[in-house]
């Protein structure tokens, strides 16, 4: 299919080069070759987290004004983590709009601009998984059981991690 | 990573058709970005300013002209858009002079209709001769101008006659209309406040009762009975809808049918009625529970609880998530169409209430203004499906009836709540006007200028002004109308019938009430009073005939006045004062009465009587608060300046008592003396301000010594600023008006002990001792003399240093006020209540063998023996060796140790204690049980918790005495510290004053002659000024370089540079003031003094005449005169309005006023000054005499260059405008991205 619009050629760049030289731990790329505007990924839990050695899938959906508006990155099953939602959406600075943040929690340029790119997205999103931010959390109770139960929160962890994996 | 360079938004290379472009510093793979790209992305930021994210660099634009556009514009079109704009201006200018003769015409009309009234009042002309034309535009009052014409005679000139018109008249109008707008805002505001108050409505509801309310299960039963057989398919529908407010309501059975629409889309009609069941039991069972919610609910059916909706709308909303909700339902409306009567019937109510209100709010005016917070709140409530089932509570009855076509569910959007007594020009039109505006003011970003008319509410045509003006005078003459003429006829009446009966029945009536001949008696004795006093106490008869002549002649010849049967002069002011009053206490009696009858019957109130005491109820509150704010705000104060006033004038005033003719004038008030000459209203403006200062450092000082010095609880009666229990308005809505009244009159009482006792005493006993106040020459210390122009400039310069150094002053105050509460405490035994430091020594008292050792207090006694005064003396007896002895007193007692503690707790303290808390039964002291009767009749609303604690301190016998003493000794400290501070300031400002005296004197700058043997009050702040110098010396902070003493840099320290906001606010301020000075100096220079000259040179005539020591300025009219004026005007005037425009600038861009703006203008008078001084060194030089014509001929020469220079300045602007407007609209091809220079290298 030839690219047409921006954010199809955008995207189609941005495969090419995500191909080329693939960070370590993260695997992305369009569902299909019809379909640029959403995309399967597998991230690789970071070591020394409880997510460590659970691969976990996501799904981002890119919007037709890509790259001037954020794509959406949903854990596809959900996972269990302060800045992720129960429905799997992952709650990040790099992902909200651009503007001022009404909250005034996060400053403007933390917040998406078309300068970031697939790579940074999954790059972040890594790095949320290895250090939640609990002050702006997403899902209430995974913070309450990050701060208060770190055992547990980790135990519930390493369970998902298996039934991704498909072991349990 | 690509070699290639790449754009940052859409990853594509460069192409010649688009090329990348570096526009901000970003380096790397994010330098490059395509033109299109980057537009689109500003597009979809839409932030205004036009910069990069990630550098914050602005970028820059370049606009890209035809490339065929001429050099020269077109001849034809920059003439056509001259003209277009000289058309424009003339037509904003004539419209803006329109509205602001709209606007003039106010305080004018205010003024005449307020004299129409009067005279329609008082049924004739005050004044025989006057005519009603004489009266109207000078007053009853006003016979002759300033300048001694007799205005109703041809004597008086155009100019007098104006002149009387503007300053009797016009002025006089201004300021009231001022105060009134200012008083109906201040009325506004405090009613929003009363209305969102708690206080006012369990106030008003326990007045009227709760309103017997329709519940929502007897309205579904109604609604099933009437529908539901015809209807049955709707059912569920109906069932969902309108149980949704109770899902509101926490109800689990209703919120689980409500919150999942039924999967059945026909139940029968039994599970209706479940529901119904369900939700009548649920009311019958939670009735108890009162959720804050459901009580919410519940109490906002009687509409008036608007702030119970603002509280409880989030938890609202967050029960209500499914904002879909109505719109499935109004999708089932286009599916099924024998359904759309039930969604017909869940509109009904609030379509009816939504038309209900629309006419109200057309109706009648006073109306809206009063339920305008209800209607807002429900109107808001329309447009969400989410609160719908809170609007549905809102139903006040049942009658709902069905109707059989459907009305389209209709989104009204109504004005905000409007009240049109505040903001005049706030109607409807004006708002929908105002969205207009913001519109035009999107599209036009670029009329700058405009703006601010805009913004003030103003557009350029001809209706609006005569609409606001009509509003305007509609609403004074509505108010003028209630508060002015029927008052005062009603007080009319009252001194008619009592003139009437006294007449009729004299005899009788005089000796039931003899009102006149008590009044005549009491006058002539307080003048018999006066006359007996100044014969021996001056200072008395001063004060009593002071007293005599402001307060209670006045008032004693008005009523005498008002009840004689003859009358030959106007009534007075007083008079009309006391006709208003009267009228007013009349009226307010009528409504307190009417009210009261309503509320006499059976509660709850309802129907008419509900509503109409509603109303009454909303305005006396409002009324009162007002009344209290009014009187602790301005009054006060004023009351306050006023003593001040008396208290400061044995300062300044040199003489009390002058001999004026046959009768002796009195000054008791500094501002009364005549050198001052002050007008009315600046003088109630100056009390103001001093009262207010004066109450605020009191306010400061009792701060500073209940956090610093005393202990907790010590104050207890005194509220704290930072109490976080003050509900000011609620404490002035809910308590009694005569418990306020008093309170107030209490600290009026204090405030007159304070001032008088602690300044005034002060100050009239040291004028006494320097030189009698009666006595014509001048002591070296009083009165204190006022310093010349140039000493008024020394004195803000020196004012503002100290003010702005007061920070050094708190540290020493408060050392000395710790000090002297430690010594007088100490004197007084009462360390352990005052300063919470138990002193075992303080605990009795010494008992010395004989008067002389107890004078000079010699002995210590052996506070290890404490003994009785019986055993005492037996000691000096047995051992006389022993010259004092100790004898313990005094008791412990409970003292309150917070200072909010709660009333109801005070009540309790002071209960006499053994030293671990047992209650000792003293004889008489059943404190405990006897306040008990009188509990919290004050007032009932007293639910704030507060935080009881007490403490154990020790208090000798005598307590309350003691605490006098104490007050008496801090004041007698405050007074010795002020007159040691004063003297030392005297004396020491002396010397420095001399000094720059003598100084000045040598420059041939010409300053008056001073005596320095007398205090002066520049020598004074001279003195305050070396004495804060010397204090911040000794209180410098320490810091680790410099430890000890660093000479003169140490004194100098405090003048140190002042933080660097308030320095760029002072430069701004600074600034602005310099264009705004120098731009009407210019102004007047040139039309007051060298055009006139001009003309009186070239044709002899002058158009202003300058004021002489013998005649006050005038104007001479002459047409050529007039025309000169004009035709300097474009030199003058645009470019002093333009100064103003230029402030905002100046204010954004501090740099660029130092670089040019200023100066630029100065320069201007520069050349004039320049000019005269090279003449006056010519003539110097040459030793010659100058002609006036060279001089005269230097002015025109400067005027005609200062005029031609701005002409060819402002065309030069305009021409470039113009032609920039040309090219942009017409050869403009699109704006490109410049490149950051200096990057094009790889």
């Amino acid at each position: 299919m030839k690219p047409r619009s921006t954010a199809q050629k955008r995207l189609l760049k941005e495969y090419q080069q995500l191909a080329r030289d693939l960070p370590p731990g993260i695997v992305a790329g369009p569902i299909s070759d019809d379909n640029l505007f959403e995309w399967d990924c597998l991230l690789e839990g970071p070591e020394d987290t409880p997510y460590e050695n659970g691969v976990f899938r996501a799904v981002l959906k890119f919007p037709t004004d890509y790259p001037l508006s954020p794509p959406l990155l949903t854990f596809d099953p959900p996972l269990l983590h302060p800045n992720i939602y129960e429905d799997g959406t992952v709650c990040i600075s790099i992902l909200h709009p651009p503007g001022e943040d009404p909250n005034q929690y996060e400053r403007p340029e933390e917040r998406w601009s078309p300068i970031q790119s697939v790579e940074k997205i999954l790059l972040s999103v890594v790095s949320m998984l290895a250090e939640p931010n609990p002050e702006s959390g997403a899902n209430i109770d995974a913070c309450k059981l990050w701060r208060d139960d770190r055992d547990a929160f980790c135990r519930q962890v390493r369970v998902q991690a298996l039934k991704a994996l498909g072991l349990l | 990573m690509t070699d290639e360079n790449t754009c940052r938004i859409c990853r594509g290379e460069s192409t010649p058709s688009q090329p990348l472009l570096h526009p901000c510093k970003c380096r790397g793979s994010i330098k490059y970005i395509h033109q299109d790209c980057l537009m689109e992305w500003l597009s979809h930021q839409s932030k205004k300013d036009k910069k990069c994210d990630i550098c914050d660099t602005p970028y820059r634009f370049r606009v890209i002209y035809d490339a065929n556009m001429p050099s020269q514009m077109p001849l034809g079109e920059v003439v056509h858009r001259i003209v277009a704009l000289v058309g424009k201006t003339c037509f904003r200018t004539l419209s803006f002079i329109f509205f602001a003769l709209c606007v003039a015409q106010i305080p004018l009309f205010w003024k005449f209709m307020g004299r129409l009234f009067t005279y329609a009042v008082d049924g004739k002309m005050p004044v025989p001769k006057f005519t009603a034309r004489h009266v109207l535009l000078y007053g009853a009052y006003t016979t002759h101008a300033r300048s001694g014409a007799d205005l109703s005679t041809e004597n008086a000139t155009l100019y007098d006659k104006v002149e009387t018109f503007f300053y009797d008249t016009y002025l006089p109008g201004l300021f009231q209309v001022l105060v009134f707008v200012l008083v109906l805002f201040v009325v506004f505001i405090e009613h929003e406040w009363v209305v969102r108050e708690e206080g006012y409505t369990k106030l008003l509801l326990r007045q009227i009762g709760r309103e017997p309310r329709t519940k929502l299960a007897d309205l579904l039963g109604l609604m099933r009975e009437n529908h539901l057989p015809r209807q049955a398919g709707a059912g569920d529908d109906t069932n969902t809808n309108v149980e949704n407010p109770q899902a509101a309501n926490n109800n689990a059975a209703a919120a689980a049918a409500a919150a999942n629409p039924a999967p059945n889309p026909r139940p029968d009609e039994s599970s209706l009625n479940r529901a119904i069941e369900d939700l009548r039991q649920f009311q019958a069972n939670h009735r108890a529970n009162d959720s804050p919610l459901h009580r919410a609910l519940e109490r906002n059916e009687y509409g008036d609880l608007i702030n119970a909706a603002f509280y409880d709308r989030g938890n609202i909303e967050t029960m209500n998530r499914d904002p879909y909700e109505t719109e499935n339902t109004l999708n089932l409306t286009q599916e099924a169409p024998e359904q759309l009567q039930t969604i017909a019937l869940n509109n009904l109510p609030e379509d009816d209430e939504a038309d209900q209100d629309y006419v109200h709010e057309e109706g009648s005016e006073s109306e809206s203004e009063i339920d305008s917070d209800t209607d807002g709140e429900e109107l808001n409530l329309h447009d969400e499906p989410g609160r719908r089932p809170h609007q549905q509570d809102h139903r006040h009855n049942n009658d709902v009836h069905p109707i059989e076509d459907v009305p389209q569910p209709r989104n009204f959007r109504l004005p905000d709540a409007i009240n049109p007594d505040v903001l005049e020009d706030e109607t409807a039109e004006e708002l929908e006007r105002r969205q207009n505006l913001v519109e035009d003011e999107m599209m036009a970003a670029e009329a700058a200028n405009e703006n601010i008319f805009e913004l003030l509410g103003f557009r350029f045509n001809l209706i609006t002004p005569i609409q606001l003006m009509i509003l305007a005078d509609f609403i004074i003459v509505l108010f003028l109308f209630s508060a002015y003429l029927v008052p005062h006829t009603i007080g009319n009446m009252f001194f008619y019938i009592y003139v009437f009966a006294a007449k009729s029945f004299r005899a009788i009536f005089t000796s039931l009430v003899p009102l006149i001949p008590l009044l005549e008696y009491m006058r002539d004795k307080f003048e018999a009073l006066g006359s007996a006093l100044g014969a021996k106490f001056p200072f008395l008869a001063l004060v009593s005939n002071l007293a005599n002549a402001v307060i209670f002649k006045p008032l004693f010849d008005a009523v005498l006045n008002a009840t004689s049967t003859s009358r030959t002069s106007p009534p007075s002011l007083t008079e009309r004062c006391v006709y208003l009053g009267i009228g007013w206490v009349f009226i307010c009696n009528a409504v307190n009465g009417y009210m009261k009858n309503l509320v006499s019957r059976e509660k709850p109130v309802v129907g008419t009587s509900r509503k109409i005491y509603k109303v009454l109820f909303r305005i006396v509150a409002t009324a009162k608060v007002f009344a209290i704010f009014g009187i602790e705000i301005v009054l006060f104060p004023i009351y306050c300046g006023f003593l001040l006033d008396i208290c400061l004038a044995p300062l300044f005033i040199d003489q009390f008592i002058v001999q004026n003719g046959a009768q002796k004038d009195y000054y008791l008030l500094l501002t009364t003396s005549k050198e001052l000459g002050f007008n009315n209203y600046f003088r109630v403006l100056l009390y103001w301000l001093a009262g207010t200062c004066y109450m605020f450092f009191i306010a400061l000082f009792v701060s500073m010594i209940r956090s610093k010095i005393l202990r907790p609880g010590v104050l207890y009666f005194i509220k704290s600023p930072e109490d976080p229990n003050a509900r000011l308005i609620h404490d002035a809505v809910v308590k009694p008006m005569k418990l306020q009244i008093l309170r107030i009159l209490l600290s009026a009482r204090v405030y007159l002990t304070l001032i008088l006792g602690g300044i005034g005493a002060v100050t009239w006993s040291l004028r006494f001792l320097v030189n009698s106040p009666t006595a014509a020459e001048q002591g070296a210390l009083f009165p204190i003399q006022f310093p010349g122009v140039i000493g008024v400039l020394a004195l803000k310069a020196i004012l503002y240093s100290i003010i702005h150094d007061r920070e050094v002053i708190v540290g020493p105050c408060q050392r000395f006020w710790k000090r002297s509460f430690a010594v007088l405490s100490h004197k007084l035994r009462l360390s352990h209540f005052i300063l919470d430091t138990p002193v075992p020594q303080e605990r009795g008292y010494v008992v010395y063998r004989n008067l002389f050792y107890r004078i000079l207090e010699l002995g210590v006694p052996d506070y290890t023996k404490p003994m009785s005064y019986s055993e005492a003396q037996a000691t000096f007896k047995a051992d006389p060796t022993v010259i004092a002895c100790f004898v313990p007193d005094g008791t412990y007692i409970r003292a309150p140790s917070s200072d909010d503690n709660s009333r109801s707790f005070l009540k309790l303290m002071f209960l006499p204690v053994t030293k671990s808390d047992h209650p000792i039964a003293v004889e008489g002291s059943n404190k405990l049980k006897a306040e008990n009767d009188d509990e919290d009749q004050d007032w009932w609303d007293a639910d704030i918790t507060y935080e009881d604690s007490y403490a154990v301190v020790y208090s000798p016998p005598n307590l309350r005495l003691r605490c006098f003493y104490l007050i008496c000794g801090v004041c007698l400290f405050a007074a010795l510290l002020a007159v040691c501070v004063f003297i030392a300031a005297v004396i020491l400002g002396a010397i420095i004053d001399l000094t720059v005296f003598k100084a000045i004197k040598m420059l041939p700058i010409p300053i008056e002659e001073h005596d320095f043997r007398f205090a002066n009050m520049r020598s004074v702040l001279f003195g305050l000024r070396i004495l804060l110098s010397i204090v911040a010396y000794y209180e410098r902070p320490p810091t680790p370089n410099n430890n000890g003493p660093g000479g003169i840099a140490a004194i100098v320290a405090p003048l140190r540079a002042p933080p660097a906001e308030l320095l760029a606010v002072w430069s701004y301020l600074g600034s602005a003031f310099v264009l705004f000075t120098s731009n009407a100096a210019i102004f007047m220079i040139l039309h007051v003094f060298f055009i006139p000259q001009l003309e009186q040179y070239f044709f002899g005539l002058r158009f202003w005449l300058l004021a002489t020591k013998d005649a006050p300025a005038q104007i001479n009219p002459t047409w050529i005169g007039l025309a000169l004026q004009v035709a300097a005007l474009p030199g003058t005037f645009f470019p002093f309005v333009f100064s103003f425009r230029m402030i905002p600038n100046v204010i954004n861009q501090q740099e660029n006023v130092f670089k040019y703006r200023p100066f630029y203008i100065q320069n201007e008078c520069l050349i004039y000054l320049v000019l005269l001084m090279a003449l006056e060194g010519f003539a110097r030089y040459k030793r010659v005499e100058i002609p006036e014509t060279t001089f005269i001929y230097t002015r025109v020469f400067v005027t005609v260059a200062i005029v031609a220079v701005r002409s060819y300045a402002m065309l030069q602007v305009l021409l470039t405008k113009i032609t920039e407007q040309i090219k942009k609209e017409k050869y403009v091809r699109g704006t490109a991205v410049e490149n950051i220079p200096g990057e094009d290298e790889h």
